[in-house]
């Protein structure tokens, strides 16, 4: 089923025309549903209107459907406001959080977020492969550049250990995983990324670990230790550019233990510039 | 001979029609009893499984262990919420019985804490069980006797 019919699945039948009539124009990036207002799609930077206006019945359906009628199996991932539905798609919502619980009601909005997916994109960046942090600000792609570079990598050998804590990168559904990551990848979905970056290292004897999205000091940490293991790296993070990086002191340690050997910058445009670090 | 023949036959209908009447009500009795002894299976598999709900029926009704021959006749289209209330719906278990059920699969895919809509619903199902039983026990043997007084009745004022 192709990533557009399965969060069709997920919506009222009267969203279909006007949704497939879109996505054979423009590539979808997201859809996204407030309540009361039209529904809108998101193309590359802009959101287009679809003349659909959004109802609680179909932020409640889609609630429904993404969590398969059970929030309770996906309470660590909703505590967090997102749902992973199968095909790497990723379901964000917003409404009222029921602190303590790790529920969420009256649900108010929703970011249905499609996976794009490149073959063959980062090529150019694994031979030969050196620690990489992939930075752009949200939506330029990073996750699908990381994806390929994970697909590439294995595929010419190494043995990469994916922590893919949101099910995007490989999508994994019932031990499969939905895209490609290559033959000598093992994913660990769910979790937190650097939990599961250990358990790799320990477990796995990967010649390098990927995770997306380096945001936390946990995660920071867990890379320390994974470099200091003479483990490669490939990861991501929010940042404009090198000096935007520089600045937060998060990132700082990673920078000068001299974690990451390259920066691959994205713009909105998918163009990538890279810069070599030490 | 006829007459007399007529009669009897009026009075074991009446009679058969209170059995009848009698065996719904121990029907519903068995059914909340049912449900009761599968619930703490539903439990676990809800809760130290974190099996999504339409798994979970799937593989009860693989096991038949519930009473689920209602769940699966609705379009693939429909919601999960839309089968569960048909399901519930279709429990002979009386009005108290279908809504407990029907409330416990809108409350859990509404977000509410499993544990809780688990035991809520085994309350009230017990409480409906209870209420069959005592219902079954008055009137178990009244209802065929109902019937029989009124089939003889019937025949006397026709002869």
């Amino acid at each position: 089923m192709d990533r557009i019919a399965l969060v069709l699945s997920c919506l009222p039948q009267r969203y279909e025309q006007s949704v497939r009539a879109f996505a054979a124009e423009r590539e979808i990036g997201e859809l996204r549903l407030r309540l009361g207002r039209e529904c809108t799609a998101l193309s590359g930077e802009r959101e287009y209107p679809l003349g659909i206006r959004v109802e609680r019945e179909d932020l409640q359906r889609l609630f429904e459907r993404s969590t398969n009628a059970s929030p309770y199996a996906v309470k660590e991932t909703l505590s967090r406001g997102f749902v992973s539905a199968p095909g790497g798609v990723r379901i964000g919502f917003c409404g009222t959080l029921v602190s303590g619980a790790g529920q969420m009601k009256d649900i108010s909005s929703a970011a249905i977020r499609l996976p794009g997916e490149r073959r063959g994109w980062g090529e150019k960046w694994i031979r030969p492969f050196c620690s990489t942090l992939l930075l752009s600000p949200p939506g330029c792609g990073k996750t699908t550049l990381l994806r390929d570079m994970v697909r590439l990598l294995s595929e010419q050998g190494e043995r990469v250990g994916l922590c893919d804590d949101r099910g995007e990168i490989a999508a994994v559904s019932g031990g499969r995983a939905a895209f490609d990551v290559g033959r000598h990848t093992d994913v660990i979905t769910g979790g937190g990324r650097s939990e599961s970056a250990l358990m790799l290292l320990r477990n796995m004897n990967p010649t390098v670990i990927a995770m997306d999205e380096l945001t936390g000091e946990e995660e920071r940490d867990s890379c320390l230790l994974v470099s200091r293991c003479g483990v490669k790296l490939l990861s991501t993070a929010h940042a404009a550019n090198r000096r935007d990086l520089e600045s937060r002191a998060l990132y700082r340690p990673l920078l000068s233990e001299g974690v990451f050997q390259r920066l691959l910058i994205l713009d909105a445009q998918h163009r990538v510039r890279e810069e070599l670090l030490s | 001979m006829i007459r007399f023949f007529g009669a009897a036959l009026l009075s074991l209908g009446g009679w058969l029609l209170g059995r009848c009447c009698a065996a719904q009500l121990a029907e519903r009795e068995r059914t909340a009893e049912l449900l009761l002894r599968e619930l703490p299976l539903l439990r676990s598999r809800i809760l130290d499984y974190a099996l999504p709900m339409p798994t979970v029926l799937e593989q009860l009704e693989r096991e038949e262990r519930f009473p689920l021959r209602a769940y699966e006749p609705l379009p693939t289209e429909a919601d999960f919420t839309q089968r569960w209330v048909h399901f519930a719906s279709s429990l002979p278990t009386g009005r108290e019985g279908q809504e407990s059920v029907a409330e416990l699969g809108l409350a859990i895919s509404a977000g509410a804490d499993p544990e809780q809509a688990l035991r809520f619903c085994e309350e009230r199902l017990e409480r409906c069980r209870q209420e069959l039983e005592r219902k079954r026990r008055e009137s178990g043997r009244l209802y065929p006797a109902l019937g029989c007084c009124a089939g003889v009745l019937l025949s006397l004022l026709l002869l």
